[in-house]
């Protein structure tokens, strides 16, 4: 199983990063293999203005990871993980060794909501065709992340 | 009551009403609270011939409240989003990569859209080699189209709560503006995209602000701003007499004029939150902005 952590460096003793959206790296561990088999740059959706949290959750998506690991997460991102079918375990920080470890072990689960530091903000899901492929189709446009707060 | 007007050349000419051009006159200031509105209704009220009102301050519209319109059209304003056809989607991701705004995801053979992030570029359509995508639409607000009892026109744009892409919404308002002679804008506060779109194309900007520190910090800005939109444009003091006169100074060192200072005033105050515009209580105040419009006609 590959499991995606935002991370500020590209190795196993980099800190996690706390924003999901504008991490700068995701470290793609594979559980299979206990190691490191790829490394996204997420410069991209850092610079972008909006969405920078479709746009990493499409990468992470693309990796084919099954699992997100990072600090907060916002609704919109939230929204393209539950269509990937992808589980999210967020509030972790510390090294990304220690995050991964704790999740193997059972010492971290995954969340059923979007963080609150993003405002809310709704996707239209489309379901996609069916068979094949690591993604699951579901039209799940993730609803409102009703949590009430602003930015700024 | 005092205030004073700075016109350097009150000559005959120009108190004769009947001369001066059409023009569009924004009404802007670096943040709210600075009596912007105010100022924009008393001007209204006091201008000749013509006159249209665009309430441009969409997120919260409330000239209304001292102009009383008689509101006789309102109009819904959407924009186009795409809505994904599916059995003609082969996932591609051409829009995705296409979208500047990430409001079209592509992954695996499932596409997502979240029209609250669409700035309704049109690419998307453009790029999808299938014609995957259709015309949906997204409703941003509406706009208002009256007359106030004395014949002003009316225009009033209002975003739709929760909405964030006021800029279109602006446009709107503007675009249903008719040829009047005189139009005032009042514009949003702050120095972002929506009071830039609300600035552009006027003949003369008014900039409110008060004598603070913080008055000043807002005015470099807007006025750095104003210069590179190449808008004309010069000062209303509001509440003046409260703070310093380094603002003033400033203004005088760069050559931005001074077209009125209105002092702080219980009476002014306690009109306005009765919905009473200051013109109406103060007939000097009246006769101040008649010249004011007149000055920055020339
Ligand atoms: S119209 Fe433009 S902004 Fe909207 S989804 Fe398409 S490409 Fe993105
Ligand atoms: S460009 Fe058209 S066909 Fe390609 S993924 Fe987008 S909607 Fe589907």
């Amino acid at each position: 199983m590959k499991i995606a952590i935002s991370a500020q460096g590209t190795d196993m003793a980099s800190e996690v990063d706390p924003r999901f959206g504008r991490a700068r790296y995701f470290v793609i561990f594979d559980t299979d293999r206990d190691r490191i088999t790829q490394v996204i740059d997420n410069q991209a959706a850092q610079d972008a203005a909006h969405g920078a949290g479709i746009g990493a959750a499409t990468k992470v998506a693309e990796a084919g990871a099954e699992t997100v690991i990072t600090g907060r997460v916002g609704p919109k991102a939230f929204a393209v993980l539950h269509a990937a079918g992808i589980k999210i375990v967020s509030n972790i920080a510390g090294r990304v060794k220690d995050a991964v470890e704790n999740f193997i072990n059972g010492k971290a689960h995954p969340a059923d909501g979007p963080g609150c530091d993003a405002h809310s903000g709704q996707g239209m899901g489309m379901g996609g065709r069916r068979g094949g492929g690591a993604f699951r189709g579901g039209g799940a446009g993730g609803g409102r992340g009703g949590c009430g707060c602003r930015r700024n | 009551m005092h205030f004073e007007v700075v016109v350097p050349e009150a000559d005959e000419e120009a108190a004769d009403a009947a001369e001066i051009d059409p023009m569009k006159v924004a009404i802007a200031s670096g943040k709210g609270g600075t009596g912007k509105t105010s100022v924009a209704v008393a001007l209204a009220l006091s201008a000749q011939g013509s006159v249209e009102f665009l309430d441009c301050d969409v997120e919260e519209p409330n000239a209304h409240f001292f102009l009383k319109p008689e509101i006789r059209l309102c109009e819904d304003i959407s924009l186009e989003v795409p809505v994904v056809i599916q059995e003609r989607c082969n996932y591609c991701g051409k829009c995705r990569d296409m979208c500047r705004f990430n409001a079209i995801t592509v992954f695996g053979e499932t596409i997502m859209t979240f029209p609250d992030m669409c700035h309704s570029c049109g690419g998307c359509f453009l790029v999808c080699p299938q014609e995957a995508l259709e015309v949906g639409r997204r409703l941003i607000g509406t706009v208002e189209l009256g007359t106030t009892g004395r014949g002003i026109g009316f225009v009033q744009g209002r975003l739709r709560i929760g909405e964030a892409m006021a800029p279109p919404l602006i446009r709107a308002v503007k675009a249903r503006s008719t040829d009047s002679r005189t139009v005032i804008i009042d514009c949003p506060p702050g120095t972002s995209c929506p009071a830039m779109v609300a600035v552009r194309d006027a003949d003369y900007c008014l900039l409110v602000t008060e004598p603070t520190p913080f008055g000043l910090h807002d005015l470099k800005i807007m006025t750095g701003v104003l210069k590179r939109l190449k808008v004309s444009h010069g000062v209303v003091l509001n509440r003046a007499g409260l703070g310093d006169d380094t603002l003033e100074h400033w203004c005088l060192d760069k050559g931005i004029p001074i077209h009125l200072k209105i002092p702080f005033s219980r009476k002014i105050a306690e009109a306005y939150a009765k919905g009473i515009p200051m013109t109406e209580v103060d007939k000097d105040l009246r006769d101040a902005f008649t010249r004011l419009i007149l000055e920055i006609g020339k």
